[in-house]
């Protein structure tokens, strides 16, 4: 049947070369269902997710290739693509549901459950339109997509490439090894008794102060303390010279705002130099970073909309010419957003204390509106840096559910577990699609599939929340933190935020000034400026500090090598750097599931 | 130049609108000096003549005296002046819809501590001695010790044991600092019958009280000016960034090449096997198309919003077509791979076109 005759859908099941296949498929769910309950479970322990997609395109490698013997390069983009959709919905699960259990809030699954799957579908349609505009048009990085590329290439690359690839996975093993080694007994960096260094982190600071001449002037308010983390090493040499800004945003941040609020008394007296940092962060930088955050993304998102309608255009245009379809219709688009809308509205009628529909639809229009707007802001940081600011965005929809519902928790927390539903799997798909441009995947059958799959992930994680936290209650009496082994730290802060939320302690201010000065920024002309500044801002100074090394590292290399070589190398040994603490952490992350 | 003096003046106006903004969140003020302050206290220690007043000294008539003769017209208070107020206990529409300052205990609750997972330290000490407990068995490894419990009890000799036995004991229900009470909440505390509560009290911020509001006023006119300086400047500073001042036609014949060299593949392709076609593929995937790539904001510049997405639409399917006939080629699949090579150089040419014509 040809493709024409059959419609867009028969396209999407060709034959002509392995692509979507029932091997894939399976294969992609399956991997996908157990990353996913392994990562909620370990997430919840250990306060951050791991992404799936390189995990998922290694195992692919072993199974489609290795076990099945078939397994084509585009057809192990399509498992990656499945298996990172139903894994990938887990954080924004575990970052806000945990709170309804802190909060001693009554929890309805199915509307809950209603409000994930409404999200996640709504996440990964609304980015549809811009992946013209953030790969093909800006061609955004998203380092993690380009690494998973790498290793998906790799064996059409040559042995050399092959084994720098593997060079890089192995670098980056051994020495994340010893961030978590002392979970199995083995010493970690800490047993070298380097002055400052623990097992994750060196604090440089500390070196700089002991340096006779210097270190009089190094302030013990400025942090200067580094993660051993060499994914972010990896990913700041795929990103490159733009990723510099996020170093520039954290200097800013850590070492010029922290320092002189400081010094000019404007921290309360009882905090100390060296606490300067953490309560600058809290109720200074952290503030200002999302609001340069949110400003950029909307100002950049103006300056993109010429571009995203001439991306619509050349869909419509395609289409019209009778070309094969490469993007799914925008009728999906369409159709879907009225579906999430009535899900959402449906949800916060019932979660809502007055039971309004006036309320409730004002609270859905919001929500498909901002997982719009926001899945954009994820996708965009992602994109440019790998960085995704998940938990700010949480706090942020969190905050403007709480604002519509006049305080209402159950009904905030609930749109916003389906907003980060949503972003997370925005952001994931486009790294998918970057995957899949690098190995000339069509974008209508990853996105279709996505489509399709992305309602089990909400599904998996918010089961395995749901027994955790019943063998937890039934043992401790609480679902999380408390004594229990599930400290659930994301989650926990994201109700300390609420708690902030309504007892008035928002900072408005300085979010409102933070977007002003984003936006501006944006206006700037440089693509992304006040997104980078802001998200720099937020993240913590200890990872952006080895990413920006990357990013020097990139450009020292292009200076020296030229960029074909950089690129042709460099970028391969970083794509091998990002995947191997990624497949290390999985590793470990399993270890404390089987209760370790 | 233009463009250097923009992106300076757009760094030193984040740098100070960051410094300004952050000066909207301190936790002081400054006060001139009157006869009297009684509600504000001072926000750390200052030297007056020979005495030093301590942080915390509320201003009466007699401080601020001493102020005075010291020379000073004014000090940093503390803003908001107190950080926390105490209410009744009974007072329920005092505390309801606020935040705890301090922890609220509520009544009891049974908690259940798993043998193996809980340390034995300071904290867990405090809790067992709260809810009565006398003694406690712990172990590491195979050293196991049953401990006498007492307030004095040094625990660091026991760092790294854990409880042996798991335990459910019975301990003061806390509300914890930082909680907001709601209906709830509120309903737990007036029923538990406490004393007081301890409620805090938040800064609200005013523009009126922003001191460096002008700093962040004139930080905004830096960035105004600088975007504007950028701007202006901007297709030159796209040939800097690109690296191609001057080289404006180099980009198109990059294209062109690409699009050459798709073309003359498209022209070999149906006789070339899976091997050959992938040893073809990639001096194209890795000379010019990268170069164009790379070079992508000058063409934005030249051909505009729409003229750039329509280009870069048609040179991005060819490249990705490309990019499948490399995958399919290394896969083996020789029919994909040669139709994507017809599918890559017709589309390469329509975007070699767009910057030609």
């Amino acid at each position: 049947m040809s493709e024409r005759s059959g419609g867009w859908l028969a396209g999407v099941f060709q034959r002509r070369y392995r692509e979507v296949t029932v091997e894939a498929v399976v294969f992609g769910i399956l991997i996908g269902v157990v990353m996913n309950a392994a990562i909620t479970y370990s997430g919840l322990k250990i306060g951050f997710t791991l992404g799936g997609s390189a995990i998922a395109a290694v195992l692919g490698w072993g199974v489609l290739r290795g076990l099945l013997k078939k397994g084509a390069i585009v057809e192990n983009n399509i498992a990656q693509t499945v298996g990172s959709a139903v894994n990938t919905s887990n954080s924004g699960v575990i970052f806000t549901v945990p709170v309804l259990y802190l909060l001693g809030m009554q929890i309805d699954w199915v509307w809950l459950g209603a409000a994930c799957v409404a999200g996640a579908i709504l996440g990964v349609a609304f980015i549809i339109p811009t992946r013209k505009q953030m790969i093909e048009f800006d061609r955004l990085r998203f380092p993690t997509g380009t690494a998973v590329a790498a290793v998906l290439r790799s064996p059409g690359e040559g042995v050399k490439k092959a084994k720098v690839l593997l060079a890089g996975i192995g670098t980056s093993m051994l020495i994340y090894f010893f961030t978590q080694s002392h979970m199995i007994g083995i010493p970690g960096y800490e047993a070298l008794g380097i002055p400052g260094m623990d097992h994750e982190s060196v604090n440089v600071g500390s070196w700089i102060a002991a340096i006779p001449g210097i270190g009089d002037l190094w302030k013990p308010s400025m942090s200067f303390v580094w993660y051993i983390a060499p994914f972010a090493i990896g990913a700041g040499f795929i990103t490159g010279r733009p990723g510099l800004v996020v170093l520039a945003g954290g200097i800013l941040a850590y070492l010029i705002i922290t320092p002189v609020a400081y010094d000019f008394g404007w921290l309360p007296a009882d905090v100390a130099e060296a606490k300067a940092g953490g309560w600058t962060s809290k109720n200074m930088n952290r503030p200002l970073g999302i609001g340069l955050l949110m400003g950029g993304a909307f100002m950049g998102l103006v300056f993109a909309f010429p571009a995203i309608g001439a991306a619509m255009r050349s869909m419509k245009k395609a289409a019209a010419a009778g070309a094969e379809r490469e993007e799914l219709p925008l009728g999906v688009l369409y159709a879907a957003v009225p579906l999430a809308f009535v899900a959402l509205l449906l949800c916060s009628m019932f979660m809502l204390e007055d039971g309004s529909i006036g309320k409730a639809a004002l609270i859905a229009a919001v929500g498909t509106a901002w997982i719009w707007f926001a899945g954009i802001v994820i996708a965009q940081c992602t994109g440019m840096t790998d960085w995704s600011p998940i938990s700010g965005m949480a706090l942020l929809t969190v905050m403007i559910c709480l604002l519509l519902t006049g305080n209402q928790v159950t009904a905030a927390v609930t749109i916003g577990a389906a907003v980060c539903v949503a972003i997370t799997l925005a952001a994931d798909m486009m790294q998918d699609l970057k995957t899949g441009f690098a190995v000339g995947s069509t974008p209508i059958r990853q996105q279709f599939l996505e489509m399709c799959v992305v309602w089990i992930g909400p599904i998996v994680a918010l089961a395995v929340v749901w027994l955790l936290a019943s063998r937890n209650l039934e043992q401790y009496g609480v679902a999380f933190a408390g004594d229990t082994d599930l400290p659930a730290a994301q989650a926990v802060t994201l109700e300390a935020g609420i708690d902030a939320i309504r007892g008035g302690e928002a900072p408005y201010h300085l979010y409102g000034m933070g977007a002003f000065m984003g936006a501006l920024l944006s206006l700037s002309g440089i693509a992304g400026l006040g997104v980078l500044v802001g998200l720099s801002m937020y993240l913590p100074l200890g990872y952006l500090l080895p990413y920006g090394l990357g990013c020097l590292l990139q450009m020292l290399c292009k200076r020296i090598r030229g960029a074909a070589w950089t690129e042709a190398w460099g970028v391969p040994f970083a794509a091998g750097m990002l995947v191997g603490e990624g497949l290390l952490g999985v590793g470990f992350a399993a270890y404390q599931v089987l209760g370790g | 130049m233009k463009s250097t003096v923009g992106n300076l003046l757009l760094v030193i106006g984040t740098v100070f609108g960051g410094i300004a903004a952050a000066n909207s969140a301190k936790a002081s003020r400054w006060l001139e000096l009157g006869d009297a302050h009684p509600g504000e206290f001072l926000m750390r220690d200052v030297e007056a003549g020979d005495r030093t007043l301590e942080a915390g000294t509320e201003l009466s008539g007699e401080v601020v005296g001493a102020l005075r003769a010291a020379g000073l017209e004014g000090v940093e208070v503390k803003d908001p002046p107190r950080e926390s107020e105490v209410v009744a206990g009974s007072d329920r529409a005092a505390y309801e819809g606020r935040s705890l300052a301090a922890d609220v205990v509520v009544g009891t609750k049974e908690s259940f501590l798993k043998a193996g997972k809980k340390k034995f330290d300071g904290d867990l000490l405090k809790r067992l001695l709260e809810a009565g407990e006398a003694s406690v068995e712990i172990e590491k490894g195979d050293a196991r010790e049953t401990v006498a419990l007492m307030e004095e009890l040094d625990v660091k000799p026991y760092e790294g044991y854990e409880l042996a036995e798991d335990m459910r004991i019975v301990e003061p229900d806390r509300l914890k600092a930082d909680s907001f009470i709601d209906a709830e909440r509120g309903a737990r505390i007036e029923a538990a019958g406490v004393d007081e509560v301890e409620l805090k009290i938040t800064k609200e911020f005013t523009f009126g009280g922003w001191e460096r509001r002008w700093l962040f006023a004139a930080a905004v006119a830096a960035m105004v000016v600088g975007i504007v300086l950028k701007r202006a400047d901007r297709p030159k500073a796209a040939d800097v960034a690109t690296g191609r001042a001057g080289d404006a036609g180099g980009l198109r014949a990059d294209l062109v090449a690409t699009a050459e060299a798709a073309a003359k593949l498209e022209t070999q392709v149906d006789g070339l096997d899976a091997d050959a076609i992938h040893t073809a593929l990639d001096p194209i995937l890795s000379g010019p198309i990268y170069r164009v790539v790379e070079g992508r904001e000058l063409l934005a510049v030249q051909l505009g919003a729409v003229g750039f997405a329509d280009m870069m639409g048609a040179f991005s399917n060819g490249e990705r077509a490309l990019n499948r006939a490399w995958s399919a080629a290394v896969d083996g699949n020789v029919e994909e791979a040669r139709a994507c090579v017809h599918r890559a150089a017709p589309a390469l040419w329509e975007a070699a076109q767009q910057v030609t014509s």
